[in-house]
């Protein structure tokens, strides 16, 4: 009988230990990316789309994920891109049709607006393509601490270009949000993008 | 309570998946020759070429969009059955695999060419400076009893101009080159 009390009591106070450590988990989300608190303002952008134009203006009112690359990339761009779209069907519902994902080529050269939407519109419906001027795309890296250049690795690709591939989340105001290392996986950003956007 | 629910279904749909794992499990410790007729695995000399993939991103998901675009529920198992993922004409992409060494001397991996690409490369991708960067390599050492990983932001073997449109499913021919064991054909399947 005092053994079964004993039981009791230990259960109890397992039950009691595991519901404050799901709620203290749960108050106080902590995020894989680098949290810019307070959100930094971004600088005001306007590219082009195949849809049209597509830059800040655009965005506002939804999250969005700036990435930097080129579609003639063979390795890092199409991981990436795949990675967040299973990081958006991952965190729901909310995320797969609220966040938009905006590829800015760093190669304005060869990508142009039609081969950019050809390419982005595979990882999922949210995802788009924006290229400009050479100057216009680098006012835009560097306003986001992008860098880019050609690389001088021979290849039958013609060339390649160096780039950094940290993903820019916006918030709906437009703001610098949260900065995603290339070697986030992909649960750590659904598992942000599920805190970003309130469960 | 409904992220409580919520934990108790995903669990249970882990479980699901753990109880179809184990029976996946049971059917691929088949014999080598068995799992080299299916095309999972080559071999040749003492070397082993497993799990070969080619990325089939871009273009194209037509109808999968549309499917997409509005999910039916937060159904937390989800079942991935897109017939997205295929390889334009014309483009880049990567391909990835495990190679095993299992003699006593080191071999090298020196070249690799495709039917489907206009050229096949040897590459490594580096994080350097904060930057991602694509470096030619002229070979890849495979040490004795080793095995070397080619995986998606590391080294990869490059199929440049792809000259035919694959879907996933399809696989794409590969020949690759070793100093020692000489020419290699594997089927890289296509996927995500």
């Amino acid at each position: 009988m005092r053994m079964g009390r004993a039981w009791i009591a230990v259960a109890f106070s397992f039950v009691l230990t595991s519901v404050a450590a799901y709620s203290l988990l749960r108050e106080r989300p902590s995020f894989h990316g680098m949290l810019l608190e307070p959100p930094l303002p971004a600088r005001e952008f306007t590219l082009e789309s195949a849809a049209g134009p597509l830059g800040t203006a655009q965005l506002r009112g939804s999250h969005a994920v700036l990435f930097f690359g080129y579609t003639s990339c063979p390795d890092v761009c199409p991981t990436t891109l795949a990675r967040l779209a299973a990081a958006l069907r991952q965190a729901g519902p909310r995320a797969e049709r609220g966040v938009r994902v905006v590829m800015v080529s760093v190669d304005p050269q060869r990508d142009t607006a039609a081969r950019l939407a050809a390419y982005t519109s595979a990882f999922g419906p949210q995802f788009q393509g924006a290229t400009g001027t050479p100057e216009e795309i680098a006012r835009v890296a560097s306003a986001y601490g992008v860098a880019y250049m050609r690389s001088d690795v021979e290849t039958a690709a013609g060339y390649l270009v160096d780039h950094t591939s940290t993903l820019v989340v916006l918030d709906p105001q437009g703001r610098m949000r949260l900065l995603w290392s290339p070697v986030t996986t992909v649960d750590e950003m659904a598992s942000d993008l599920r805190i970003l956007l309130g469960r | 309570m409904e992220a409580m629910m919520r934990i108790r279904i995903e669990s249970l749909g882990a479980g699901v998946c753990a109880v179809v794992l184990a029976a996946g499990c049971g059917t691929e410790t088949g014999s080598e020759a068995e799992r080299a007729a299916t095309g999972e695995l080559a071999v040749a000399e003492h070397i082993v070429v497993e799990d070969a993939w080619v990325r089939g991103a871009p273009p194209g998901v037509g109808e999968d969009t549309a499917r997409r675009a509005a999910p039916a529920r937060d159904t937390p198992v989800r079942t991935n059955n897109r017939a997205s993922a295929a390889l334009p004409a014309g483009t880049n992409t990567a391909a990835y695999m495990t190679i095993r060494n299992r003699s006593e001397e080191s071999d090298r991996l020196v070249s690799a060419s495709s039917p489907a690409a206009g050229a096949v490369e040897l590459h490594q991708t580096v994080e350097e400076d904060g930057m991602t960067r694509m470096r030619r390599v002229d070979g890849i050492d495979i040490q004795a009893d080793d095995t070397v990983r080619l995986e998606p932001g590391g080294l990869h073997v490059m199929l440049i101009d792809v000259s035919r449109r694959s879907v996933r499913g399809d696989s794409v021919e590969l020949r690759l080159r070793f100093e020692r064991a000489g020419e290699i054909e594997i089927r890289a399947e296509v996927r995500d």
